[in-house]
């Protein structure tokens, strides 16, 4: 068993790319906040690092769906049934 | 926000997403804080910059563990599902709690945490087919994919139920209780517990992220300055981390739970 199961590599690779993405937007915007502009910038970075970890969560799910391994995919779709109830819950309350 | 205070606080929170990544604890227990004591933010603004710099920690290490396969996503999804519902119960019934009990309870739990890892050796693997153990693929020491065998899985679920409980009632990242019961309870290596632990960890401050993300309590140059930080501190972590054997990880990681422990302790007698 030498290589790396797909939903590693994928989800790794989202998580990635939403925190180069979210980081380097975040960059500019801390320099264009030193020129006395960016904070819209600033806050794109933040929302987009934000999403990370939920599209991560969702390619785990794709891929445990793709492999058919219904336990651990049902596993991955309940804990994000509760993450998004929790945050409007949150929200609401 | 001041260009040498920016630096500072780049640095600290390089710093803690550094030890963040390397023990898997995001690095929340350091950024409040900072940023509360040092920056003289309110707990809400705090708590706000704080999640956005445990995602960017979290994001970076694991994207990077899971890549070497030391975070085991099947593991890690298990046992974020039993404290995000332990969380939400903690979320519930903190009301009725006094702060300074639940963190006496905190303290007690981390030097009991702090103890046990410093002076219990590494776990051996857990015996294939045992009563109340399942199999996972990681990583080993050499960087080969193999089969292990995760004991306690029941109680260990629930013990992770009882961390979030606690983690939402004091607001301390979960971290700090998960790894060592995924290390001293479920028999995973410190090495594994930690980096299975960096990608839950990021889940769970997702949630309280997007809520004060939405509710506009993130104040964005402190937010984006502690979560480039965190972000740069993780990878200089990741990289640690092959540098680090097991022995040193576990006795670093008693350090930082006495630490806790007496952060827990000056909260309950009011001096923080």
């Amino acid at each position: 068993m030498n290589e790396v199961p797909p939903e590693n590599v994928q989800t790794g690779q989202v998580l990635r790319y939403a925190s180069y993405v979210g980081v380097a937007v975040m960059a500019i915007g801390l320099l264009l906040s030193a020129l006395g502009m960016g904070n819209t910038v600033t806050l794109t970075g933040i929302g987009l690092l934000i999403l990370g970890p939920l599209a991560g969560l969702l390619t785990t799910l794709y891929f445990l769906v793709k492999e058919g391994d219904r336990h651990w995919a049902s596993v991955a779709a309940l804990l994000l049934a509760i993450l998004i109830a929790a945050a409007v819950l949150t929200y609401l309350i | 926000m001041d260009p040498v205070m920016l630096m500072v606080l780049l640095l600290i929170a390089i710093a803690g997403g550094l030890v963040g990544s390397l023990f898997g604890l995001g690095g929340g227990i350091i950024f409040v804080p900072v940023l509360t004591l040092l920056f003289g933010l309110d707990v809400t603004a705090a708590t706000a910059a704080s999640l956005v710099g445990v995602v960017a920690s979290s994001s970076g290490s694991a994207s990077v563990y899971l890549k070497r396969g030391l975070s085991n996503i099947r593991l890690g999804l298990l046992l974020e599902l039993t404290t995000c519902v332990g969380a939400v119960i903690g979320a519930m019934i903190a009301v009725y709690l006094a702060d300074w009990v639940l963190c006496l309870v905190f303290a007690a739990v981390m030097i009991y945490n702090g103890l046990t890892m410093a002076f219990t050796p590494e776990p051996k693997p857990g015996r294939a087919g045992g009563k109340g153990s399942r199999q996972f693929v990681w990583s080993n020491a050499d960087g080969i994919l193999e089969e292990h065998t995760v004991d306690h899985m029941a109680s260990g679920a629930a013990m992770c139920t009882a961390a979030g409980a606690l983690s939402a009632m004091t607001g301390v990242g979960g971290g700090t209780i998960k790894v060592p019961i995924m290390n001293l309870h479920m028999h995973v290596p410190i090495k594994i517990a930690s980096a299975t632990s960096n990608y839950m960890i990021g889940l769970t401050a997702f949630t309280g992220a997007l809520v004060y993300f939405i509710q506009g309590a993130v104040l964005p140059d402190y937010a984006a300055a502690v979560a480039v930080g965190a972000f740069a501190g993780a990878f200089i972590g990741v990289h640690l981390d092959k540098r680090l054997n097991a022995k040193a990880q576990k006795k670093y990681m008693s350090v930082i739970a006495f630490l806790v422990a007496v952060l827990m302790l000056l909260r309950a007698g009011g001096f923080l």
